[in-house]
């Protein structure tokens, strides 16, 4: 009966859509007139995210990660409005909230992680998310954790690494080539449209730093914090690996 | 004097009796419920023949209906078709088969013999030349005058039926129980196996030989001695041995787990039963109406004169029913289980539509013919007045505008009844619930008192793109990488727009502004209301009543300007003759697109710029709607294309075969 009710359902709505697909051709052009000026939609995202990482001398630390996306928020307004684009569904504010919520709780369960805090903000598009870690083996127990709940190989293309008898901060890194496939898919313009997207690593110490081997990273006047900003798009590309060996001193 | 008039007339008789017999709408069947007419004397009075003949050269097209057609550059014109008369095209659904058909005019049949008959077998079936397809249900035949096309497809869900099963000594369908146990997320799957829609044209190549040996041996000519109708069922033929073979197959031991194999035998040979109906019905009917036996299409419908400039015509006769066929009725009724569904009247007794070039002008034009309780009820419904003082705001420089009126009393009134004759035969026995809850409607809505509040008119008008200035969120560091949040603006680009609507009743819009007012979400500046921006939206909307008019806009200048009766502008006279006499409206200002790309930034792909860029060429785009006029309701859709070819016909065929050669 339920298998039947399926069925019909799924033809009703086969035919509904073949209606629907007739419609449209009526008024195609004025759709593809519209649908050219929605494009714009998704065009430009400009957004920032911001990884802030601060490790102490006994190897606890904490982290905040933060997702701005208020440069964008009135084209992410717009987009919310829709339900899906390009075929892609697009995420309202519960799915969003619940995700976070499933996040926070993966980073309360995962051992050596505590102070789990969170904000979303739906005016601006700003996300953040911190905690503290008791070593750099907690951080990337987390990663981990996430990149099963995400289904993404978050762990397997970024972790820490911290020997703090030699003093050596390490951040390990390798260009996704799922993220890199998927954005080569994308047209030049497409791909335009990330240009103003910038992606920030703040590492800060109890102690100076010597040296560090990216040579795009900038140490701060007190010695203390390094700081890397490079565009998001040419991170996914590859053309910039976030790999980093930061030297204290002693 | 007087014997010269009379053999003048008689003259001009003859001609329009020669003409009237030339055409081939007395040989489109009276049961036919779609109906095609394509006016080629139009097509290519606005086309070149050559010019048609080369694209389709160029596209593949002609190959693969002729291979005499491979190289030659001129096959539309040597093809034998009279261009001069109308082609047609009509398709007719019953319960059992849905036939298609086409009569094409022809000025030299042994040209066109000899374009379509290359390398094909011609048989002669009642005196005509004729070339059937491989499963025989598509048949051409041909006379020195006519091509006559007639196809069947049969209707699966009624082969299906027990008894017309046993009627036909159809074999029985493969047992569900073959069906793989799909996990429940597969469901969708599995239907898709179990009634394949094409399959016997997919899957026949595969499988062909063994069926066909078996449909070869089903002798029903005997049976078939009817030549007309087409509902006419013959006794049961008797044929064992297909029974036999099917059975043998469907108990083997080694297919008993196979469900997709078993199907596919099961649907070969009982499709390959059900063609040799369809060949036989096809023949009959063939002869019917090459002999005019059958009853004619132009004597059951008024068909009128089709003019110079429209280029196709389509007519959809007892819509209701067409509708039906094409709803999977059987599967919702098996599945809620109840019997056959009863027949749906939407109150459309008939849809047409029109193509048509005016020029640089094309429209296509659609009627769709109400019967007298829904032509009462869309004509209250349609019969509000656009307010006057709305006009003067429709300008030439406006990007666009919509317009919509609707007399929302009779609306409020009419809807429970329109709502009920849709939804009340679609659920069969459960349409009391569909009584109830139409009533329910009735009841709680006081038509009257949200005539008061929304009188129906509304204009929307885009006057284009707007700079606002947006704040975000952004961070500043100082030189040891500390940082804090701080806002910052930027310019974007918004929609300009205002939206205006008549009220004889305000107070509850006031009311909803008094309460934002105390609330601090609203600001009252001046008389005019700035309302709550939502959630990251660039857009400040500003609201106005004013005269009965209750104005919602993006511009709180211009709101002021209302406010303070010094908005003065003219109307653009074209705009405001649609906005008032139309029903509904649609219009876009399209030679303003590509200046629109250009401020808000919009890349444009190389291969489109041409293309948008040509946009600024472009007249209006328009859609409308009249509403209602004696039991007609029609709607009309027009663009003005650029010159360059001379007409709209011209122009588009153009884009299309830069399109397809890019």
């Amino acid at each position: 009966m339920l298998r039947n009710i399926n069925h019909t359902l799924v033809q009703i709505l086969m035919r509904t859509r073949q209606n629907l697909l007739h419609m449209k051709r009526t008024i195609g052009y004025f759709v593809r007139m519209l649908t050219l000026l929605s494009f714009t939609l998704s065009l430009s995202a400009c957004f920032d995210i911001v990884e802030d990482v601060t490790v102490h001398n006994n190897g606890t630390g904490f982290i905040k990660a933060t997702m701005n996306m208020s440069k964008s928020k009135t084209k992410i307004a717009s987009l919310m409005q829709l339900d899906k684009v390009d075929g892609m569904k697009v995420p309202k504010q519960a799915d969003v909230r619940r995700e976070m919520n499933n996040v926070i709780s993966i980073l309360q369960k995962t051992p050596g992680i505590s102070n789990v805090q969170h904000s979303l903000d739906f005016n601006n598009f700003v996300g953040t998310l911190s905690c503290e870690f008791s070593s750099v083996a907690a951080l990337n127990a987390f990663t981990s954790a996430l990149s099963k709940r995400l289904e993404v190989n978050i762990s397997g293309y970024s972790n820490y690494t911290f020997n703090s008898g030699s003093g050596v901060f390490e951040r390990r890194f390798k260009p996704s080539p799922e993220a890199r496939k998927k954005l080569e898919s994308l047209s030049p313009e497409s791909k335009k449209s990330f240009d103003n997207a910038y992606y920030s690593a703040i590492y800060r110490f109890d102690k100076p730093i010597r040296s560090v081997s990216n040579a795009q990273a900038k140490i701060s006047s007190n010695k203390k914090a390094v700081m890397l900003k490079v565009p998001a798009l040419q991170v996914v590309e590859g053309q910039i690996n976030l790999s980093n060996n930061i030297q204290l001193s002693n | 004097m007087k014997i010269k008039t009379i053999l003048t007339t008689l003259v001009l008789l003859q001609t329009i009796i020669y003409v009237q017999a030339q055409d081939l709408i007395h040989k489109v069947p009276a049961e036919a419920n779609v109906l095609v007419t394509i006016n080629t004397k139009a097509v290519f009075k606005h086309l070149d023949i050559a010019d048609v003949d080369a694209f389709f050269q160029k596209v593949g097209i002609l190959d693969s209906i002729s291979t005499a057609s491979s190289g030659s550059t001129n096959w539309m014109q040597d093809s034998g078709i009279d261009y001069d008369s109308k082609a047609y095209f009509y398709m007719q659904s019953t319960d059992s088969v849905q036939f298609f058909g086409s009569l094409i005019p022809l000025m030299d049949a042994y040209n066109f013999e000899k374009v379509v008959g290359a390398n094909r077998t011609i048989e002669t079936v009642n005196g005509l030349k004729s070339i059937y397809n491989r499963d025989r249900t598509i048949r051409l035949s041909w006379d020195d005058n006519t091509a006559y096309v007639l196809g069947a497809n049969f209707v699966e869900y009624y082969f299906e039926m027990p008894e017309i099963r046993e009627r036909y000594g159809l074999p029985e369908p493969v047992n569900q129980d073959f069906t793989y146990d799909y996990p429940a997320e597969y469901d969708d799957y599995v239907y898709e196996v179990v009634t394949p829609a094409d399959s016997v044209y997919t899957e026949y190549d595969d499988w062909v030989t063994d069926t066909v040996k078996v449909a070869d041996d089903w002798n029903m000519e005997a049976e078939l001695s009817d030549t007309s109708n087409i509902e006419f069922v013959p006794a049961p033929p008797i044929w064992s041995d297909a029974y036999d073979e099917v059975d043998s197959i469907l108990a083997q031991d080694e297919y008993a787990d196979d469900y997709y194999l078993n199907y596919r035998l099961y649907t070969a040979s009982r499709d390959s039963m059900i063609h040799i109906l369809m060949n036989q019905w096809i023949d009959i009917r063939m002869e019917g109406i090459i002999s005019g036996k059958l009853d004619s299409y132009a004597k059951q419908y008024k068909i009128g004169k089709m003019a110079d400039d429209v280029i196709a015509d389509l007519r959809l006769q007892d819509f209701g029913a067409l509708y039906q066929s094409y709803l999977p009725a059987h599967l919702l009724y098996s599945a809620i289980g109840m019997g056959r569904m009863p027949k749906m009247n939407y109150g459309v007794e008939m849809v047409s539509g029109q193509l048509v070039v005016q020029g640089k002008k094309l429209l296509i034009r659609g009627d769709a013919s109400l019967d007298k309780e829904m032509s009462r009820y869309l004509k209250a419904i349609y019969s509000k007045k656009m307010n006057r003082k709305f006009l003067p705001h429709l300008n030439g420089d406006i990007l666009g505008f919509m317009s919509f009126k609707m007399d929302t009393e009779s609306y409020i009134k009419y809807m429970p009844q329109i709502f009920q004759r849709y939804y009340g035969p679609m659920v069969g026995k459960y349409d009391k619930y569909v009584d109830i809850v139409a009533l329910f409607f009735d009841i709680i809505l006081d038509e009257k008192a949200i005539a008061k509040v929304f009188k129906g008119d509304n204009l929307l008008v885009l006057h284009g793109i707007t700079p606002v200035e947006v704040s975000y969120t952004d961070y500043v560091y100082d030189e040891d990488y500390n940082y804090e949040e701080v806002e910052k603006t930027k310019i974007e680009q918004a929609p300009d727009f205002l939206w205006m609507f008549s009220s004889d009743d305000t107070r509850i819009f006031e009311n909803l502004l008094e309460a934002g007012e105390s609330e601090l979400k609203v600001d009252n500046v001046d008389g005019v209301y700035n309302l709550p921006q939502s959630y990251g939206s660039a857009l400040q909307l500003h609201l106005l009543i004013k005269d009965g008019i209750v104005y919602v806009g993006t511009n709180q200048a211009k709101l002021q300007e209302i406010k303070m009766n010094k908005f003065r502008q003219k109307g653009h006279k074209a705009y405001m003759n649609i906005a008032n006499k139309d029903a509904f409206s649609v219009v876009f200002n399209t030679k303003r697109a590509p200046e629109l790309f250009d401020r808000m930034g919009i890349p444009v792909a190389q291969s489109m710029r041409s293309t948008i860029e040509e946009l600024g060429q472009y007249g209006d785009f328009v859609l409308r709607s009249s509403g209602v006029k004696r039991n007609k309701i029609s709607a009309e859709l027009s663009v003005d294309f650029p010159d360059r070819k001379g007409n709209a016909l011209a122009f588009l065929f153009g884009l299309m075969s830069e399109l397809v050669i890019k």
